[in-house]
């Protein structure tokens, strides 16, 4: 569950987010749209806690993040699958290793591992790419991998930053239809932000709108 | 947790043979480094033996009056033990100083004299813990007050230049050995920074991913590590090396071979990690925060 509770943040050089409230419950599927610069971003930050609110409290899969230590960040972050515009893959590893990444860094049993990713590797339809590096694939391939590497961890959120971003139309049904289907099948709850409101009205999800640093409603 | 070391040790060897060139500079130093002190440890383990070979320089010569019969002599001879750094004695009577006398200028003086006007004496062998020229000064001094004694002898000079150069060797090596030793901890340093520098967004993209702080450092500490470990090693090979040239060496001059110091393997891996280590956790230090 995610909840935001009077958050505002304002950045030092620039606008921000203001008074923000709404709650996402388990197994959701979240559209959070509006236009370029109304706050999308700064919204996901703040709910993988690479920003703190200033004022009002986040709250994701029960971390406040502003009540936590800052050790504490990385457990909240292994309940989340992020999913990101530019990919940001590691590109000096292949395919298989960045999907593994996750499984590494929570520290699961080799055999685990190799099953896993292997798994999340043909959900994306990617086996016979496993031992492509990200420069060997194309944009839609790259975002692949990056779902992929969300999901293989069975997070119970998964956030995703204009993940259609930098892919053409095809691409992006194909992206999205993914992540929604992926993220049905393990119940996770998923957080889309994208200024493309086309894309929204292709599928059935609650939507969160956001212009100027304040939701609408 | 078994999985995950060998994961971030897979890491490191990764991070390390990327950054193969730099790392070779850091490596070498540490090398340099290490036969520095491994050649201090070799010449501090061959020292002893070393100086027990030399041990007539830690000899003094002591001579008793020359009226003095044998017996007489004999009974000052075993004030001598009174004296401290003293490690053995020997009596020498008038009739083995003529011996020696005779062994060593090839006179009989008994035949040419009629009598003998040799004095007895004694051998007198320093103590180890007091063969410094100054310690060995005060018992020769400490002998010359016993009574009977008229002359004492010993070569302080040889003992004193052996000691002036030893001195030397031993603050020369720990001056430059310190002062590769810093370099070898600023090169770690430095290769261990360039890594992160070159990998500061897949460090960003391991903390979203969940990644704690120790895992994202311990890759480039074990990258230190590594080249301290490879370092140690290149050092073992060369002092080995450097032991059979000088083994070959001296077997041409003198009957003397140097020995190979128990651990030297073990002294310098153990430096070559730490040196890696403290290198690498200055190089990660407040670099990576979250
Ligand atoms: N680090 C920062 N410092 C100052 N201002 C910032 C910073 N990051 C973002 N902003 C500003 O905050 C506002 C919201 O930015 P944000 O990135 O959340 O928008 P967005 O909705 O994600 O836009 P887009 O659709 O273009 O990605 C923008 O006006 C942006 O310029
Ligand atoms: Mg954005």
């Amino acid at each position: 569950m995610i909840e935001l509770r009077k958050t505002t943040l304002k950045y030092q050089r620039g606008p921000g987010v203001y008074d923000i409230n709404f709650t996402i419950g388990a197994g959701e599927l979240v559209f959070l749209v509006g236009p370029s610069g109304a706050g999308k971003t700064t919204l996901l930050k703040l709910m993988y806690a690479d920003l703190l609110p200033q004022e009002g409290e986040v709250e994701v899969n029960g971390f406040i993040t502003s009540h936590m230590r800052s050790k504490s960040i990385p457990h909240l972050r292994r309940t989340l699958g992020l999913v990101f515009q530019d990919f940001r893959l590691l590109p000096d590893r292949n395919a298989y290793d960045n999907i593994a990444l996750p499984l590494h860094i929570l520290g699961l049993q080799r055999k685990d591992i190799r099953e896993r990713t292997y798994a999340a590797l043909d959900d994306v339809g990617l086996i016979d790419r496993a031992h492509h590096y990200p420069r060997e694939l194309s944009g839609g391939e790259q975002q692949r991998v990056g779902i992929a590497r969300a999901i293989v961890k069975n997070p119970i959120t998964i956030l995703a930053d204009e993940p259609t971003g930098n892919l053409d139309a095809g691409n992006s049904m194909e992206t999205l239809d993914l992540l929604t289907y992926l993220a049905n099948e393990n119940g996770s709850t998923v957080i889309i932000a994208t200024h493309d409101y086309s894309i929204v009205s292709k599928k059935r999800g609650r939507l969160i709108e956001i212009n100027e640093g304040r939701l609408l409603d | 947790m078994i999985g995950k070391l060998a994961f971030l040790i897979s890491e490191g060897l990764r991070s390390l043979w990327r950054a193969r060139l730099p790392a070779l500079g850091s490596i070498l130093t540490i090398t340099l480094t290490l036969t520095l002190f491994g050649g201090a440890y070799l010449i501090f383990g061959n020292f002893d033996r070393a100086t027990r070979r030399l041990q007539s320089q830690y000899r003094i010569d002591v001579f008793f009056k020359p009226i003095l019969t044998n017996g007489e002599a004999f009974q000052k001879y075993q004030l001598l033990t009174a004296v401290e750094g003293i490690s053995s004695t020997e009596f020498i009577s008038k009739e083995r100083a003529a011996s020696i006398f005779k062994r060593e200028f090839g006179e009989d003086v008994v035949t040419v004299l009629g009598t003998n006007p040799l004095p007895a004496g004694a051998i007198v062998l320093v103590a180890r813990g007091h063969r410094t020229a100054r310690r060995i000064n005060r018992i020769a001094d400490d002998i010359a007050t016993i009574d009977g004694v008229t002359d004492v002898a010993y070569r302080g000079e040889l003992v004193r230049i052996l000691e002036r150069y030893i001195r030397i060797a031993v603050y020369g090596g720990l001056i430059l050995g310190i002062v590769a030793l810093l370099g070898a901890i600023f090169l770690v340093s430095n290769t261990i920074k360039l890594s992160i520098y070159a990998k500061r967004d897949t460090i960003d993209t391991l903390h979203l991913l969940g990644a704690t702080r120790s895992f994202v450092r311990l890759p480039f500490l074990i990258e230190g590590v590594l080249q301290g470990i490879i370092g140690s090693l290149l050092a073992v090979g060369a002092i080995l090396g450097m032991l059979d040239v000088m083994n070959y060496i001296l077997e041409h001059f003198v009957l003397y071979r140097l020995i190979r110091p128990a651990f030297l393997a073990l002294f310098l891996g153990t430096m070559g990690l730490l040196l890696g280590l403290i290198g690498s956790s200055r190089g990660v230090g407040r670099f990576i925060n979250s």
